[in-house]
């Protein structure tokens, strides 16, 4: 396993006035090679918990692990930790500061003190990855749109060689064009290149089609830990939380209080497709056979 | 009905320089964009990044001037320096992140800036933050820190500080990009009521397909210009122009597309979950 967190609790300003509890009792294992998403409302404790998991935040109690290691303990190694487990800030175009786009690629790998090939080996490799058209290289970031920006944020991520990469709303503000762009590359680092992503989001359609399993947080509680049909399937109790369920997932729960025999725990256009066909199909033959 | 927003021919263009502060070129942001949104509609404004709708909307209420072309606010030409203040008094706009927009340290002191400096008496001012939160459901937090709120309940407020000078218009340049899924709703129902209720004229600039949904013209924007317009039924059909924009159509229009691709004779133009449902089960009524 990648990472675990073993009875994880954080309380902010632990001996104020102000106190406030962000994370409560976090038992949660994030699996080697799995595309994971994060959902909850604003405040829900989530960018409290990834800024645990490559030691930003330290837990009030309990255990972190990475590869097994507590990464409390004094052998720890933060900054191979933090070329390990990558993480993506909400509008990470913002810390783009270099000259050209190539340049603010090898800021990472430069403080690792690398040779000078390996470098351009790791630079060329993550604007690649990152889907960052090879024109754009020698550009000044400030010339790019939006969504390159953040391509070439995330290349800045990559070229560290993380195994686990963690990203909070990488598509906040894209047009959807862009958005598909970011999802993309994410896909492809996952299926292609076998790294562990936690992808933050607010968009249920975004975290239905690409994740494997999703993780639900609630008032610094993990709710839910499950795969997407399955974590759509509580419509009530993620509406009470401030989510909501994807639109084809609506479409089939009306269906269903219609009287329809139909499963409304499916999240996917293509799905949803072959399962009101099933059932109309259904429906069809029993009225011929009356 | 009157005309509220004129644009006419509006072309925007800025110098881009290099370094040294040379020009290297002309960038034309906004390529001819005339429109005319009428008194108590809600228009929506659909765009990729970088496609001009927000340097447009800078233009609705007098914070960018035209190079070339006009645009009229309540039939004041925004050239004319001695219109400026009743066009931002006509015309209020609300931006993407609600901690740029919110300055008192009470939320009904933040409320009460707008009309304050527009000089309206105390007695009224008091009247006014209380219609515009109670407007945005956001009465009972009058005595909270804007800063314990959530960003849905902050970009309320920020509306609500824009209805306290009484607008006639509402510009509201992607007021959801920051928010989680009951923040957006919140905020598009608080858009959505003002323009019932209170006929606020509503012009909301977008990347979410299934906000506009209830607008009652879509514009969307390409290169600085208006690409296509129509309601958000002719809009949404158009799925295959709209991708190539880097624009999508709502989840539900896919899956009535998807539907149709495959024999299955639901409209091609729905727009809501409840929508497609009724319109499959008056299928299997037949």
């Amino acid at each position: 396993m990648a990472i675990e967190l073993r009875n994880v609790n954080y309380i902010y300003d632990p001996d104020s006035t102000l106190s406030y509890r962000a994370l409560e009792d976090i038992n949660l294992v994030l699996e080697d090679g799995v595309f994971y998403a994060l959902i909850g409302h604003t405040g829900s404790g989530k960018s409290t918990l990834i800024q645990h998991m490559n030691g930003l935040v330290k837990p009030t109690s309990g255990q972190v692990l990475y590869d097994g290691k507590d990464i409390a303990d004094k052998s720890m190694d933060l900054r191979e930790l933090r070329s390990n487990v990558g993480l993506v800030f909400q509008y990470p175009e913002h810390q783009l500061f270099e000259t050209t786009v190539y340049a603010d690629v090898s800021f990472g790998p430069k403080n690792l003190k690398l040779s000078k090939e390996e470098i351009d080996i790791r630079v060329k490799e993550a604007l690649k990855l990152a889907g960052v058209d090879e024109s754009l290289w020698e550009v000044s970031p400030f010339e790019l749109s939006g969504g390159q920006k953040r391509r070439v944020a995330i290349a800045g991520v990559l070229a560290m060689k993380p195994k686990v990469l963690i990203l909070d709303e990488p598509t906040a503000g894209l047009d959807p064009g862009g958005r598909d762009e970011i999802l993309n590359v994410l896909r492809n680092l996952h299926d292609k290149e076998g790294i562990t992503i936690l992808l933050v989001s607010h968009s249920m359609e975004d975290v239905a089609g690409y994740a494997d399993r999703i993780i639900v947080m609630n008032k610094g509680r993990i709710m839910y830990n499950d795969v997407p049909d399955e974590i759509f399937a509580h419509a009530e109790e993620l509406k009470e939380m401030g989510l909501s369920v994807p639109q084809v997932t609506s479409v089939l729960s009306a269906l269903k209080n219609k009287g329809f025999d139909i499963s409304d725990n499916i999240t996917k256009v293509d799905k949803a497709a072959d399962e009101i066909i099933r059932v109309l199909g259904l429906e069809n033959k029993g009225e011929r056979n009356e | 009905m009157d005309s509220l927003i004129k644009t006419d021919n509006l072309i925007y263009e800025y110098t881009k320089r290099d370094d040294n502060g040379e020009v290297i070129g002309k960038i034309r942001a906004v390529d001819g964009v005339s429109i005319d949104v009428k008194e108590g509609q809600f228009i929506a404004i659909l765009g990729a990044n970088g496609s001009g709708k927000s340097t447009f909307a800078a233009h609705l209420n007098a914070i960018l001037f035209p190079t070339e072309g006009s645009v009229w606010v309540d039939g004041k030409n925004t050239k004319d320096p001695a219109n400026l203040w009743d066009i931002r008094e006509t015309a209020g706009m609300v931006f993407q992140n609600p901690d740029n927009q919110i300055i008192g340290q009470i939320v009904e002191e933040d409320v009460g800036f707008g009309p304050e400096n527009m000089g309206i008496p105390t007695e009224q001012i008091w009247e006014r933050v209380e219609e515009s939160l109670k407007a945005v459901g956001m009465w009972e937090y009058r005595e909270h820190s804007p800063n314990k709120l959530s960003g849905g309940q902050k970009q309320r407020v920020s509306i609500a500080g824009v209805i306290a000078m009484h607008p006639k218009c509402i510009v509201l340049d992607e007021p959801t990009a920051m928010l989680d899924p009951s923040g957006r709703w919140e905020v598009i129902r608080a858009a959505r009521a003002l323009n019932d209720v209170e006929k606020v004229t509503i012009i909301l600039i977008t990347h979410y397909m299934d906000e506009v949904i209830h607008a009652d013209k879509v514009f969307v924007m390409d290169k600085g210009k208006i690409a296509m317009e129509g309601t958000p039924r002719e809009i949404f059909v158009r799925r295959d122009e709209l991708k190539k924009l880097k624009l999508d159509v709502p989840q539900v229009t896919a899956l009535a597309h998807e539907l149709r691709k495959r024999g299955v004779n639901v409209p091609e133009d729905v727009l809501t979950p409840d929508e497609l449902a009724n319109a499959l089960d008056a299928l299997k009524e037949r």
